[in-house]
């Protein structure tokens, strides 16, 4: 082959631009530690990678809102917890007090301690959580129960999505909790406050048929509130569980996209110092290859 | 013609005339040894006629027969073919480069980022419906998607004013080069109308300016029995014929808003051919096919994606009610409603009533409920939904679809420029082979026109001390 300037000074341009070209990718990577730069880099890692990212930042988003949620059901299984030892206790004065043994002055002072137990249940029926009432439902900006145990919230269920398309509830539908329906009305059962009251007034009016009374209605009171514990303290595990799941998602999307974006420290570096090797060698081998003419060796 | 002494020292000035162009032949390839365009020269020598004298037929010397380039028309049209492959490569892959910066990874406010903010402060929202500051951080994220998806509109829109004004610029050059082809076509039939005359330099010119064309636009040429290059275009249009030349014009097409159609126009007779859609390689082509089809569809998906999220978000929110002034009212857009798919991205806004009172946003599907997250909830579900491109994608998913076959094809672009780039370095390497000026080469031919000089010289020495021999025979 005939080998003419031309070539020879093309050929010299074309190599070190292609080894510069190479070295500046290398540089790239390295000082970036990442794999993709532009779209054109890895085409279908980059929507891989744009799907990924849009799940982690969803699902670090789901933990975050299962947290408050969680919050949000404690303090409603706590509020029923306190509930729970009241009525129990108002059950234990109403035993002692039904008793024969018992006369008006003590039956008085117990009538202080029941008094004491309505204002503890009024207020915990109206627990909230970063201002929301727990048992109002959806209208949860105003305390649901009233003085004499009406309810004024409503029954609706917030649901709160745990993963993508996945939405667990998060309240007790407390209606129930402190009314009866109407069944249980027909069969003689009043509202939770009422029925304190009612306890109440037979102990300050010193009437024992009306403390026997109250004792029935108690225990009604006492298997629901119960009862609602138990759905509160499921609905907390299974949100649990959804929230380790989500999280371990999470962990596990967070890998997956480093492999696609990020770049293997050691290939990349190895790659570098290759580049920069080769880059070298071409500079080298061009000042040598483009010196030579006989044009040097004539006088 | 005579014998004698007198016919030896011609053949002796007639070689010292020789050997001094071939050295001038060679210095004229040295100093053009890094012209681009230029192909070697040789001086191609001849014996001249022997002359019957006294019964024997006797040489008489030699004569310059004419001084040729060493061309390989065939290569050269190899590489001119290659190079309107070459070039349509390159523009593609210009072109489509300077929109791939548009959905550059690295920017953290692409449309999927701010689409997921959006669902983000939707499921606070759904957690805390009456909360204000979570109101307010919906209606930024809301600004924050409209803002990403008319940037991306805005950016493609920009591209496309670029690569307009670039086709403008290309039809200029190209206009230059067929002009300068016609005057060469003219200088060279001047040139050459004395016999045996090669007008080299003017050719290899010629042969540039040709190749410089076709890397820009399709071009079909041959050189007729006269020398002339005759030049066709795109739609087989005549762009040189001999002496005269067609010229590009740019006319601004309404039906593709006011971007330029290429027309081919004949000065002589005014008449004028679009040729637009019709040009077959070179660079324009590829710009022309960015412009036109990469970026329209770009733009279709752009507004194809905000329309359907305009349009599925308001739907559902119109069902919702507020708080506080709103918590009776329902029936509200969340974005205004699009008056055109074609404008969506561009037109996206948030609603007048949302941006004048965040209450106006609806988390609840019954009126009076503060803590109803229903509307909320079901907005929520949107981000999972595949509701676009007839129900087989997700918003984000779209978004990834649509950029990774931008990607793709950038890609292939890229690896059709490398290929086409090793076809044309080897085309060129070739034809550097067999035009290209070799200085080892030049040298050796500076040593041998030298030593002939200095032997033609002799010869002539030689002649003058016979003749004063043969004058001094006299006395």
């Amino acid at each position: 082959m005939r080998v003419t300037e031309n070539q020879r000074y093309r050929q010299a341009n074309d190599k070190i631009a292609k080894a510069k070209s190479n070295n500046a990718k290398a540089l790239d990577a390295v000082s970036t530690m990442k794999n993709i730069h532009r779209i054109s880099d890895d085409p279908t890692g980059l929507s891989r990678a744009i799907r990924y990212r849009d799940q982690i930042t969803s699902l670090d988003q789901h933990v975050k809102n299962m947290e408050l949620s969680k919050g949000f059901m404690e303090t409603t299984e706590q509020a029923l917890s306190g509930i729970t030892d009241n009525i129990v206790r108002a059950k234990e004065l109403a035993i002692g007090m039904a008793n024969d043994t018992n006369n008006a002055a003590s039956r008085d002072a117990a009538s202080k301690e029941i008094r004491q137990i309505i204002d503890d249940v009024l207020l915990l029926g109206n627990s909230s959580y970063n201002s929301r009432f727990v048992f109002a439902g959806f209208r949860n900006e105003t305390p649901p129960l009233t003085e004499d145990g009406n309810f004024t919230g409503d029954d609706g269920q917030i649901f709160v999505e745990v993963s993508p398309g996945t939405f667990k509830p998060i309240n007790l539908m407390a209606k129930g909790l402190f009314v009866p329906n109407e069944a249980d009305r027909l069969r003689g059962h009043e509202n939770m406050i009422s029925v304190l009251q009612n306890l109440y007034d037979g102990m300050a009016e010193n009437d024992k048929s009306k403390i026997q009374h109250s004792m029935a209605k108690l225990d009604f009171h006492l298997d629901k509130v119960t009862s609602y514990q138990a759905t509160i303290g499921g609905m907390w595990n299974s949100l649990n569980n959804a929230q380790t799941r989500v999280i371990r998602d999470s962990d596990a999307a967070k890998v997956t996209l480093s492999g696609i974006e990020d770049a293997d420290a050691f290939k990349v570096t190895s790659a570098f110092k290759q580049a920069e090797t080769t880059l070298q060698g071409t500079l080298l081998a061009s000042n040598k290859v483009l010196q030579p003419s006989l044009l040097n060796f004539l006088q | 013609m005579g014998s004698g002494l007198f016919h030896t020292l011609n053949i002796g000035e007639q070689s010292l005339y020789n050997t001094r162009q071939g050295v001038d032949t060679a210095s004229h390839n040295i100093s053009n040894a890094n012209t681009v365009g230029y192909s070697r020269q040789r001086v191609n020598l001849k014996t001249r006629e022997p002359q019957l004298l006294g019964g024997v037929l006797a040489g008489s010397g030699s004569y310059i027969e004419n001084i040729t380039r060493t061309h390989n028309k065939f290569v050269e049209r190899q590489l001119n073919r290659a190079q309107q492959i070459g070039g349509e490569a390159n523009g593609r892959l210009e072109a489509l480069k300077s929109l791939e910066s548009v959905f550059s990874p690295e920017l953290a406010s692409a449309v999927p980022d701010e689409i997921t903010n959006f669902f983000n402060s939707l499921q606070e929202l759904s957690v805390t419906p009456s909360d204000e500051s979570i109101r307010a951080a919906v209606l930024e994220s809301g600004k924050n998607v409209s803002l990403a998806f008319k940037r991306v509109d805005g950016d493609i829109k920009q591209s496309r004013v670029d690569l307009n004004s670039m086709i403008v610029q290309e039809c200029t050059e190209i206009n230059s080069r067929l002009n300068g082809i016609r005057q060469l076509n003219v200088q060279i039939q001047d040139a050459e109308s004395t016999p045996g005359a090669v007008a080299n330099d003017l050719r290899d010119q010629r042969d540039l300016l040709l190749r410089e064309l076709t890397g820009k636009i399709q071009i079909n040429y041959y050189e007729d029995d006269a020398g002339n290059f005759c030049l066709r275009g795109p739609d087989d249009t005549l762009l040189v014929d001999k002496t005269s030349v067609s010229e590009l014009a740019v006319i601004s097409n309404d039906s593709n808003e006011g971007f330029v159609d290429v027309v081919v126009r004949d000065p002589s007779s005014g008449y004028s051919r679009n040729v637009t859609r019709k040009i077959d390689g070179g660079r324009i082509k590829g710009l022309i096919e960015v412009r036109d089809n990469v970026c329209s569809g770009l733009l279709g998906k752009n507004n194809e994606m905000a329309a359907s999220f305009i349009g599925r978000v308001n739907d559902i929110h119109a069902k919702g009610y507020g708080v506080s002034d709103y918590e009776e009212i329902s029936g509200r857009a969340f974005f205004k409603p699009v008056s055109d798919v074609r404008a969506a991205a561009n037109e996206m806004e948030i609603s007048d009533e949302i941006l004048s009172d965040i209450n106006a946003i609806s988390a609840a599907a019954t009126p009076l409920a503060v803590g109803d997250n229903i509307i909320a909830n079901e907005l929520l579900s949107l981000k999972n939904e595949r509701f676009l491109d007839d129900g087989k994608f997700t918003l984000v998913e779209f978004y990834a679809n649509y950029v990774g076959g931008l990607g793709t094809e950038i890609n292939r672009s890229e690896h059709n420029k490398d290929a086409n780039d090793i076809v044309v370095a080897d085309l060129q390497a070739q034809r550097d082979a067999a035009s290209g000026v070799s200085l080892d080469e030049e040298a050796i031919n500076l040593m041998k026109w030298q030593s002939n000089f200095t032997a033609s010289s002799k010869v002539i020495t030689t002649v003058d001390e016979m003749l004063e021999t043969v004058l001094s025979l006299k006395r």
